[in-house]
């Protein structure tokens, strides 16, 4: 074939650019780490990554909410648990009160320490979180759940509520517990019916002052204690689903990260040879040009 | 001898044409379109003397061009491809580059909104997690609206693209129907090689601005097409081509042709190939495409999570209201249309059905013939409504054959005439009009209107409530009443739950008890009641309240962040991000075919150069190995001269002796 000046010049020139564009891109990639630079580098890919992105972030809160959550439960199981310690005291006190042997005096004595219970026991039901939200009084978080009238009349403000968080896409898991379901769905033989525990305990102390104690009360108080044994089993049982969760998250992530670096991440490897091969090339074209530019008959001439 | 000196002479003229020919190519090695010449030489007409024919020397027929027609045309088309495909590639690659940038994308903006929408859901009393979701929701807003304004520049950009090359298009065209004139009017029976040459040029740069077709004409004059047979070039006149304004907006451009008497035709449509085809097609194929479809998403997302937001409750104990302005939908009428009174149509359009809407385009028109009809821009899918105006999906359009897309129409005033047409383009303000509705933290409804209670103290039965969901809220008291003027009261009667008390429209309601099955009897609620149920007495008692002080009720919180995974859009098949991802891979797609068709085209480009050069190029080895052959015969013909000379000499010396 007939090989014009131009056409010579023209084909080294337009190997030499598109050697230099090759390097530019590989450059390009190694200095983001990425393989996929823009969408058109591969569209199905960067769909997908959009995805698993938004998965990541999800996952990311989940773990943020399981956090939340696994401290807000830790803080009312320790809330219960002083609150079992307190009625398992009043308990031991209520047993040494109902002993005949004591005569009205000692009856006082105990009494006394049964008050100071029975307040500690109330301030526990009127617990707050880290962030100052009571902790029984359901969604009504700022109100104060358990106001005491006088003469033993103790009043729920709250609600039934229960906050969920969401810890996976399916799955929430309640928060909180409601005040009125602990401290208040109680079976009361003393009261013949449902009483809170401050009323029962209350009143056993005003009878116990009045030296007429009765014994039923330690039936009620272990309804009450078996009841905050039952919300701590429960809590217990959520905070373990949740920590099952958080391996979960974690697998799950770990997994959609190693996927994503698949289709996005750069193989350095193969860039950095990809890098020396494309050197080599334009080295090649432009030492071709300079030879055959050297070339011309007009030099013999 | 003066035979000699006549052949000698004509071989010295010859050589010198020759080697000034050589002279002209070497000259010319590197100018664009250059093809090389040859001279043509021929015996002169034999001379008959003493029975046989003597030569008479050499003479030059023509200086010839060495090209190919066909090779020159297939330049000419492949000029067109590629620069279609390179400025394709390279506005397409812009908007590419805008969508996915992790820094400027809509992605990780919807995802960090949600994220923060979470942290709500963690702590609804809060204010700072609230006020960094309102902040987040700004910034989602502004992103829409900049990734728009991109989008708004870009189409600024590619106007003034068109039209600039459309004034060069009308610059070549009128430069070749020169060329025409001059080649037409050449004198003489040789081709006037550097004339053609340039007009080649000519059609070759005005192939890379438009794809066009040519037929050269007996007088040498060649006439240029382009689209379907529309005439640029005709003999000796160029045709002008103008940039008009859309008829339905401003910022649109077409092209038109005149096509005399003050005449102008649109002829957009006709345009493919070139610059101005790349261009036009980028337009629709990207530009708008990915703008109505992002405007889409602006307006599916604000109107899905308004629903939500207006069924929960805000933090000051209000009924929620709409979050986001939901942006209008944008229907403009032709400027041709019949304005005079009492005409004057003005046809309005309303959301219907978030998730039906796409990134289409609709062309609305009335007829006197046959009534209103729309056609949707994409395919040219056509659907005729009828005499009378009753579009509308809700109440089957106007029956349940026709499309749904998403939209009703109606004419708020005046009446259609014959020929209004109205472009109606769904999301293409979505993205710009996007607005905050709701002005402070407080109003993002993370509780619920209403919760659920047991009568813990008198019950008997084991039995609970779920906490309830509002599926409408409709029937709540608006603010500043509570949601239910008074509590709903269900009672078990042994095989029924009866709504003992409470406001309309639930008194008095009663369904079968189904230990655990969803209830959806009372209108807009839905939970489900479990348990060992006593009827008493007293019976067991549940209850729907108002959900006074829920400051820490993250019910709607959470609703609301499910949406997130919901298939709110695309008909109920692609949630936002999932929407958002095919933006981006159609846009990505169309960049890709785009690269590789560009490289494609290119090689295509340098091949047909290629073959052209390899005919009509110069190489300077053959023109130096020409000029010495060339100098060397010339020398020769003197050589010839001089012996004739010294024979004629010799001649008189021996007269003289």
């Amino acid at each position: 074939m007939r090989v014009s000046t131009q056409m010579m010049q023209r084909q080294a020139v337009t190997s030499i650019l598109e050697r230099q564009s090759d390097l530019s891109k590989t450059q390009q990639q190694l200095a983001s780490g990425r393989k996929i630079l823009v969408p058109s580098d591969d569209p199905s890919g960067t769909t997908q990554v959009l995805a698993m992105q938004q998965q990541l972030a999800q996952s990311a809160q989940y773990q943020g909410n399981i956090d939340r959550l696994t401290s807000r439960l830790e803080i009312e199981e320790t809330v219960l648990s002083s609150a079992g310690n307190t009625l398992q005291r009043i308990r031991e006190l209520a047993v040494q009160g109902l002993n005949d042997s004591n005569g009205q005096q000692n009856r006082m004595a105990i009494a006394s320490e049964v008050w100071q219970r029975l307040g500690e026991l109330f301030d526990l039901a009127n617990s707050k979180d880290g962030s100052g939200e009571y902790l029984f009084s359901g969604f009504q978080s700022q109100e104060q759940p358990f106001v005491d009238l006088g003469a033993g009349a103790y009043q729920y403000n709250g609600d039934q509520g229960q906050r969920r968080l969401q810890i996976s896409p399916t799955r929430q898991i309640q928060s909180s517990d409601s005040g009125s379901e602990i401290f208040e769905n109680l079976n009361s033989v003393a009261a013949g019916g449902k009483q809170n525990i401050f009323k029962t305990i209350y009143d056993f102390a005003t009878a116990l002052e009045g030296n007429n104690p009765a014994g039923n009360i330690l039936t009620d108080i272990d309804v009450a204690m078996d009841k905050t044994f039952e919300v701590r089993a429960e809590i217990g049982a959520r905070i373990n689903a949740v920590e099952a969760q958080t391996q979960i998250n974690e697998q799950f992530d770990v997994q959609i990260q190693s996927i994503m670096s698949g289709i996005q991440d750069l193989d350095y490897a193969e860039a950095v040879g990809r890098l020396n091969l494309e050197l080599a090339g334009l080295q090649a074209s432009q030492q071709a040009f300079q030879r055959i530019q050297n070339l011309s008959l007009f030099n013999f001439l | 001898m003066a035979d000699m000196l006549g052949i000698g002479v004509s071989g010295l003229m010859a050589y010198q044409r020759s080697l000034q020919t050589v002279s002209q190519n070497v000259a010319n090695a590197n100018t664009e379109g250059y093809s090389r010449q040859r001279v043509e030489l021929g015996t002169q007409l034999p001379v008959f003397y003493g029975g046989s024919y003597l030569g008479s020397g050499v003479q030059v027929k023509s200086v010839e061009r060495v090209y190919d027609d066909f090779l020159i045309n297939q330049v000419r088309t492949y000029s067109a491809s590629a620069s279609y495909a390179s400025v394709y590639e390279g506005n397409a690659s812009q908007i590419d580059g805008i969508l996915a940038d992790p820094e400027i994308g809509m992605g990780p903006v919807i995802n960090d909104f949600f994220s923060e929408l979470q942290a709500v859901a963690n702590d609804p009393a809060a204010i700072p997690p609230r006020q960094s979701m309102f902040t987040q929701a700004e910034t989602l807003v502004d992103r829409f609206a900049y990734i728009n304004q991109r989008m708004e520049d870009t189409r600024g950009q590619l106007n003034q693209q068109m039209t600039s090359v459309v004034s060069e298009i009308n610059g070549y065209a009128e430069a070749i129907a020169g060329m025409n004139r001059s080649i037409v009017l050449a004198p003489g029976n040789n081709p006037p090689n550097d004339l053609l040459d340039q007009r080649d040029t000519l059609l070759n740069n005005l192939s890379e601005k438009i794809a066009i077709s040519t037929v050269e004409q007996d007088n040498g004059a060649i006439n240029v097409f382009f689209g379907k047979g529309q005439l640029l070039v005709v003999n000796l006149d160029a045709n002008v081509l103008r940039v008009d304004r859309s008829e339905f907006d401003v910022r649109d451009i077409n092209i038109s042709m005149a096509t005399g008497g003050g005449n102008w035709n649109d002829i957009s449509s006709q345009i493919s190939g070139g610059q101005l085809g790349a261009l036009s097609d980028f337009r629709t194929q990207v530009l708008t495409e990915t703008q109505n479809s992002l405007g889409a998403l602006a307006i599916g997302f604000a109107d899905t999570f308004n629903a939500q937001q207006r069924l929960g409750q805000d933090l000051n104990g209000k009924l929620g209201i709409d979050f986001f302005n939901v942006p209008g939908l944008e229907i403009l009428p032709s400027v041709n249309n019949d304005t005079s009174a009492p005409f004057n149509a003005q046809v309005t359009t309303a959301l219907t059905d978030s998730s039906k809407l796409t990134g289409d385009e609709y062309l609305f028109s009335y007829s006197s013939a046959t009534g209103y009809s729309i056609t949707r821009q994409s395919d040219g899918f056509s659907e005729a409504i009828g005499p009378t105006l009753n579009y509308d999906p809700a109440a089957n359009i106007p029956s349940a054959a026709f499309q749904d897309y998403g939209f009703s129409l109606s004419l708020a005033s005046g009446a259609p005439q014959d020929g209004d047409t109205f472009l109606i383009r769904p999301g293409r303000r979505g993205s710009q009009d996007l607005s905050m509705n709701i002005s402070s933290p407080a109003e993002i409804a993370a509780a619920a209107p209403v919760r659920t209670s047991v009568n813990i103290l008198s019950n008997t039965g084991s039995g609970v409530i779920s906490p309830g969901v509002v599926t409408d809220a409709s029937n709540f008291q608006g603010s500043p009443l509570p949601p239910l003027a008074s509590d709903i009261v269900m009672q078990y009667d042994g095989a029924n739950i009866n709504v003992v008390s409470g406001p309309a429209p639930w008194n008095g309601l009663s369904f079968a008890y189904n230990d655990g099955a969803e209830v959806t009897a009372l209108p807009g609620l839905k939970f489900t009641v479990s348990g060992v149920l006593s009827a008493g007495p007293p019976p067991d008692e549940f209850r729907f309240e108002s959900n006074t002080g829920g400051v820490g009720d993250n019910r709607n919180a959470l609703l609301l962040s499910d949406l997130q995974n919901q298939r709110l859009m695309s008909d109920g098949t692609a949630s936002y991000t999932d929407y958002y991802g095919g933006v981006v891979a159609d846009v990505g797609i169309l960049t890709r075919q785009a690269q590789l068709s560009s490289s494609a085209q290119d090689n295509l480009l340098a091949q047909a150069v290629n073959s052209r050069d390899a005919l009509s190029g110069v190489n300077l080895d053959e023109e130096a190995a020409n000029l010495l052959k060339f100098q060397q015969a010339y020398q020769a013909a003197s050589q010839v001269i001089v012996a004739a000379n010294s024979m004629f000499q010799s001649l008189l010396s021996a007269l003289r002796s």
